[in-house]
């Protein structure tokens, strides 16, 4: 088999004159953590669901293991979905719901179902209705349910989304735990960039119907594409100027040191995006004034006021230093390299 | 204030029920004829309304046409709010709208455009032709809790059957069916009661088999009977049960 799991080749979807998704083109690798991510209306649902079979694409292809599925309806795929809502059937009982997929394929297994539960760490409530078990529950029993007959790739849409703070982290690390024991292909949706960069070995970043980036979570947090991946993924700080040859931007009457994250023309307007705990506090540089010391624990996060503009600057807690206090004045400084322009 | 609400409260039920609750009583009372004060009290009405043979024709007919009714409203009206509530299509709100008429139609007008359309196409009347006849108000009956069962049921369960690998004829009834029976159930209960009791729509399409209703109505011309007492008491049960049964399952 190949090394490809998913191939969505250029698809796109209208809904009435909208392109939930436009000509969406995306390489997931076998047995990847892929997660998707984006804003709601951003299309990563749809294409999840182009992916599944629920939603045919208006044009493009969709190959999994290297067959063309594109025409191909839902229940003839080896792609099961993991529902945001998890759509659990109600009258039947966990293990019920559980052994649904080989029931259909007329191949029941006890065995098979039994030990798909204990994967899920759901043992003792086999005979349970889905109504009698709790939000974090019913979510290990629709993992169960999809995973029991070892699909080649798993969709998962946004699947944490309707639970508390506490069980979702708990979900998390299980998922992640989940996917690598059994080695298949997960395709995650999230609009969580936390839970994007925690889990993912690739992500992709989509806006408006459209991928702007993929990469591994490193990548796309360091070396975002453009500047609302920047602004989506993390938080920045960045600064209005002109470009005046390679890394060398005039801001105000200042000339800033920074490095272009891709090919622009000297003289353009742009932008110089700083991540808060790449810009230190520092004895000179960017004047600036302390308005408010957030302690955050290991770290505290400071926000600058220089000029008309807010920088936040996160400094790490260093043994025996005290914070700096607020109204303090101060200078920020960072490094040429983790400084990046973009065109504005 | 209160009293006098209670006052009127009773009023009205009593305003309501009070002729159901006079036959009930006479159907156990030993006098031929309603009248008071109650000689004394039998089960003998019981007995022979039982024995009658043509009461238990037109039960008989009665539940046969009931059946009948029932089973191909239940079908049509199961299909029809399944397209109404799961695709788009053109005169989808027309036949929404149209679909419920059959019930807001008085009998008369739906007995008499049977009736001419019948004698125009040749089709004899009898227990087929009420059996259609009543199929017509029991189709809005069972599309009407059908649409709104299915539109509270979330579209991602049939998606997860067909995820799972449940070919179309498998979703439904492995999770379409058992998630809609409650549904279905009570509107056929609620269909099977209203063919049951209904009179006018039969009295335009029937030959000469008799339901239930018409062999009452028709002896009643010779006055009213504790036999007859009995029976409409013996109805009166069975379709109150049927109607509580069939608001239980609706509520679920």
């Amino acid at each position: 088999m190949s090394e490809i799991a998913v191939h969505v080749e250029n698809c796109s979807r209208v809904f009435g004159n909208v392109r939930a998704a436009d000509r969406v083109s995306l390489t997931i690798n076998r047995g990847e953590f892929f997660t998707i991510l984006g804003a709601s209306g951003s299309g990563k649902t749809t294409t999840l669901r182009m992916i599944a079979g629920f939603e045919e694409p208006d044009e493009g292809r969709i190959v999994v293991n290297g067959q063309d599925v594109t025409k191909l309806p839902a229940y003839k795929r080896d792609v099961h979905t993991v529902f945001q809502d998890y759509a659990l059937f109600p009258h039947l009982s966990v293990s019920d719901n559980v052994a649904f997929a080989l029931e259909v394929k007329g191949e029941p297994d006890r065995k098979r179902v039994e030990d798909a539960l204990a994967l899920v760490q759901l043992s003792g409530l086999a005979d349970r209705r889905p109504a009698q078990l709790s939000g974090g529950q019913q979510q290990r029993v629709a993992l169960a349910r999809s995973i029991v007959d070892r699909p080649s790739v798993l969709l998962l849409d946004e699947p944490l989304s309707a639970l508390d703070a506490k069980i979702r982290e708990e979900l998390r690390v299980e998922l992640k735990r989940l996917q690598r024991e059994t080695g298949i292909t997960f395709i995650y949706v999230t609009h969580d960039q936390e839970e994007a960069l925690t889990l993912s070995d690739r992500m992709a970043v989509m806006r408006r119907g459209k991928v702007l980036q993929v990469g591994s979570p490193i990548e796309v947090y360091e070396h975002p594409a453009d500047l609302f991946v920047a602004e989506f993924i993390g938080k920045a700080n960045f600064l209005s100027g002109t470009l005046l040859d390679r890394g060398r931007v005039q801001v105000g009457d200042r000339i800033v040191e920074a490095t272009p994250a891709m090919a622009i023309a000297p003289g353009r307007a742009v932008k110089v995006m700083i991540r808060p705990e790449n810009m230190q506090i520092q004895p000179t540089g960017l004047d600036g004034r302390i308005v408010q010391a957030l302690y955050l624990g290991p770290a505290t996060e400071y926000l600058v006021r220089s000029g008309d503009q807010m920088f936040r600057v996160l400094e790490l807690r260093r043994r025996g230093a005290k914070p700096h206090a607020e109204g303090a004045a101060v200078a920020l400084g960072w490094k040429a390299d983790e400084a990046l322009i973009y065109p504005a | 204030m209160r009293r006098l609400i209670g006052l009127l409260t009773i009023f009205v039920y009593a305003f309501m029920h009070l002729p159901i609750i006079v036959i009930i009583i006479f159907s156990f009372s030993k006098g031929e004829i309603l009248s008071l004060p109650i000689p004394g009290w039998t089960l003998d009405w019981y007995r022979q309304a039982i024995n009658d043979e043509r009461l238990r024709a037109g039960l008989l007919n009665s539940l046969k046409v009931a059946t009948v009714a029932t089973i191909v409203a239940s079908i049509l009206g199961t299909l029809g709010a399944y397209a109404v509530q799961r695709y788009r299509f053109f005169g989808r709100q027309t036949f929404r709208a149209a679909v419920v008429i059959p019930i807001l139609l008085p009998g008369i007008i739906t007995g008499v455009a049977m009736l001419t359309f019948f004698a125009a196409t040749d089709i004899p009347l009898g227990l087929l032709t009420v059996m259609i006849g009543h199929a017509t108000f029991g189709f809005p009956v069972i599309f009407n809790t059908m649409a709104a069962r299915l539109s509270r049921l979330p579209r991602s369960l049939e998606e997860a059957a067909a995820d799972l690998g449940a070919n179309p004829v498998q979703a439904f009834w492995r999770v379409g069916l058992p998630s809609i029976r409650t549904a279905l159930m009570a509107g056929a209960l609620l269909a099977f009661t209203l063919s049951f009791d209904e009179i006018i729509v039969t009295i335009f399409l029937t030959g000469n088999q008799n339901t239930l209703p018409m062999e009452i109505w028709a002896r009643l011309r010779f006055g009213m009977t504790p036999e007859i007492n009995a029976t409409v008491t013996i109805i009166l049960l069975v379709s109150g049960l049927l109607v509580v049964l069939s608001q239980r399952l609706t509520r679920e």
